[in-house]
């Protein structure tokens, strides 16, 4: 297994092995093989039309369009194991706060800046773990911290 | 490996901001590379029309393997001495390929000041001249210069690393079996005549090229000997009856190509292997590189959007994620090859350090060369980080970098402070390669902080004497001295005076490095082997 293929939501161990151009071979020992309009599975064979989208992959077969999604293993397991990024933001370095951005209750996506800090003469932006709702902004602005103190946190899900 | 994650939003007011600044700044160093390298005074072209003889930058094209690459070492070189003067310290030095072999240039450029060497030219060479021994890289040599710049003799002439380090590296590199050879394009007098002489192939172009010891009119005021230039060391005399020089050639051109013939010729030397695999592209566009450098200093940014848009396929396997998050470390390749990277992630703190000097040795015994990307302005200071013995964790960090066997490169990326730049293989530490980005800057400690010491120091002298000074007067002695500061960190006074091999535009970065880690495989790399590490 190198990683798993996601198909409309539902994840499946995969990996390639061996020479690729020799074709592909199915958990259950069929071989199958895909060209740009065609998917062949054993002596069967039916037509598709596909888009590709980043690592997601649209394919319309049989009247139905699936999403595939290509996930690396170390990515897709922690994302399973709720490793994705925690509900804490804590201080790298000791410092204080300069800009407050949200509020207990607000609305963040992953990445959003929540607070900046001052440490160092350096200005550090704090963002969201992942998308949630902030639960609470522990510091104002011109609060003083430690390393590690939690400056916010995200309500659990 | 796995793909980086980005987060860069590319539609935030951050970014566009970041973009327009930063594209500014590549906009102006592109200016200041394309005047260094082609503005001249006419009656300088001219002269050169005169005397048949063709401007260095066309010398290198016929020179070099046509449709390669050409990585030029320190373009910007004494661009802040001199008055401006003597563009590119009067050299032009970079890594090309010749008949097949990965070589590094030393040119003459005889359009400024007729080639003199100024201090900042002999240090220019002396440092192509390192690289070669380093990397064990082949040399050629066009030489074409009027000699020493005689009024700043003594800044060029008599200590360790001055002129004799030219003629003292060349013999070193003989010993160690890497090749030279010397193009004669104009006269090499003095000191100069020693280039030719100590290469292993030397080719002198008829009617331009001389190599003497004296030219004619010292030879006349000092002997009363009356002889012309072709008699005393022109190319026939040198081939046919001396034996200071190997081939003559009948035209620039001729010597070119007896040169790219010479290079052919040698057998090749064999490359040292590390991990390598078929490259590809980043992922993510390395133009967004612009929108996510800051366009202010203070602000501080993720060092693995960074990495994504310099390594293959934006791949990094991130080492110790959890532990020392201030300085990211990992896995990745550039061009194929597997390096080491250590980047700033914000202020190194005991654990970072430790962390890093780790994955020095990890790297070290696993023959993976190391990337230094530097964003740093220290170690962190106070008391619980005294008492926590941040200062012999630091110090196991630069025992680490210094020891490491596999080859370093270091990228000033944003900014180099203090231990930091100790501690993050800055030039002092033997990368192979250091490079600055353009809106980078260097110095002891940031500029507000220096300023800051300087005015308190200046303030109790005063205080001292009895004297109390108004916010008014405590400003007119901060304000000169952060002005000034600045000014001395800029990635472009550091790049005038060889702090590092060159200002690299941000999307160069990437193929650059893969240049230089192609170039640093031409040396062995030896087995690891340390200094002690204070416990």
């Amino acid at each position: 297994m190198t990683g798993f293929v996601i198909i409309d939501g539902v994840a499946h161990a995969a990996g390639l092995a061996g020479n690729a151009a020799l074709g592909f071979r199915l958990g259950d020992g069929r071989a199958a093989a895909m060209t740009a309009d065609t998917v062949q599975v054993g002596a069967q064979s039916w037509p598709v039309v596909t888009a590709l989208d980043g690592d997601i992959l649209w394919v319309h077969i049989d009247g139905a369009a699936h999403r595939i999604e290509w996930r690396d293993a170390v990515s897709h397991l922690a994302d399973a194991a709720g490793d994705a990024g925690g509900d804490a933001m804590r201080a790298p370095m000791p410092g204080s706060v300069i800009t407050v951005n949200a509020v207990a209750g607000a609305a963040v996506a992953a990445g959003d800046v929540v607070l900046i800090i001052e440490s160092m003469k350096l200005e550090t932006a704090i963002r969201a773990p992942r998308a949630g709702v902030v639960a609470a902004v522990h510091f104002g602005v011109g609060a003083v911290f430690d390393r590690d103190a939690l400056l916010a946190e995200l309500a659990a899900d | 490996m796995r793909r980086i994650e980005t987060r860069v939003d590319r539609r935030s007011a951050d970014f566009v901001a970041n973009s327009a600044a930063n594209r500014s700044i590549a906009a102006d160093l592109a200016e200041r590379q394309r005047a260094v390298r082609h503005d001249r005074p006419q009656r300088d072209r001219d002269r050169l029309a005169r005397q048949g003889k063709m401007f260095v930058r066309d010398r290198i094209e016929a020179l070099l393997d046509p449709g390669t690459p050409f990585l030029e070492l320190s373009t910007l070189a004494a661009n802040r001495a001199y008055g401006g003067d003597v563009p590119g310290a009067g050299q032009v030095s970079g890594i090309g390929i010749v008949g097949g072999k990965e070589v590094i240039i030393h040119a003459d450029d005889a359009s400024v000041k007729g080639g003199a060497w100024y201090p900042l030219s002999v240090k220019k060479i002396v440092r192509t001249l390192d690289i070669a021994i380093e990397n064990r890289l082949p040399v050629i040599h066009l030489c074409d210069s009027a000699g020493g710049f005689l009024p700043l003799q003594a800044d060029l002439f008599p200590d360790r690393y001055h002129a004799g380090r030219i003629f003292r590296n060349q013999s070193i590199l003989s010993k160690m079996g890497v090749p030279q050879v010397a193009l004669v394009l104009g006269h090499c007098t003095a000191g100069g005549a020693y280039i030719p002489a100590l290469s292993d192939y030397s080719v002198i172009v008829k009617g331009s090229g001389a190599i003497f010891l004296g030219g004619p009119p010292l030879v006349k005021a000092a002997t009363g000997e009356v002889v012309s230039v072709e008699d005393l060391g022109g190319a026939a005399m040198h081939t046919s009856v001396s034996g200071v020089a190997d081939y003559p050639a009948a035209s620039e051109a001729h010597g070119l190509a007896i040169t790219r013939e010479i290079m052919a010729a040698l057998s090749p030397a064999p490359k040292t292997v590390i991990d390598w695999q078929p490259p590809e592209p980043p992922h993510y566009d390395p133009e967004e590189l612009y929108g996510i450098v800051p366009r202010e200093h203070r602000s501080q940014f993720d060092m693995r959007e960074i990495i994504a848009r310099l390594v293959d396929g934006s791949r990094f396997h991130e080492y110790q994620p959890a532990f020392g998050p201030t300085l990211v470390c990992g896995f990745a390749r550039i061009h194929g090859y597997k390096v080491g990277i250590l980047a700033n992630n914000g202020v190194l703190f005991s654990d970072s350090a430790l962390k890093g000097t780790h994955f020095i040795q990890l790297c070290d015994k696993d023959r993976t060369p190391l990337l230094f990307l530097q964003n740093i302005t220290g170690f962190m200071v106070g008391q619980a980080y005294e008492r926590g013995g941040i200062t012999k964790d630091g110090a196991k960090m630069i025992m680490a970098v210094s020891g490491a066997s596999v080859p370093k490169f270091t990228i000033n990326a944003n900014a180099s402070f203090g231990a930091g730049t100790y501690g993050m293989s800055g030039r002092a530490f033997d990368s192979r390669f250091m490079f600055s980005w353009p809106q980078s800057q260097v110095g002891v400690m940031g500029a507000e902080q220096a300023a800051d010491v300087l005015s308190e120091v200046k303030i109790r002298q005063l205080q001292r004497e009895g004297r109390t000074l108004s916010p008014a007067e405590i400003a007119a002695i901060r304000d000169p001295v952060i002005a000034d500061y600045r000014d001395q960190a800029s990635a472009w006074h550091a790049t005038s005076e060889l702090w590092d091999d060159g200002v690299l535009g941000l999307t160069d970065t990437r193929n650059a490095l893969g240049i230089c880690i192609s170039a640093a495989l031409n040396a062995p790399i030896a087995d690891p082997h340390y200094g002690v590490f204070r416990m």
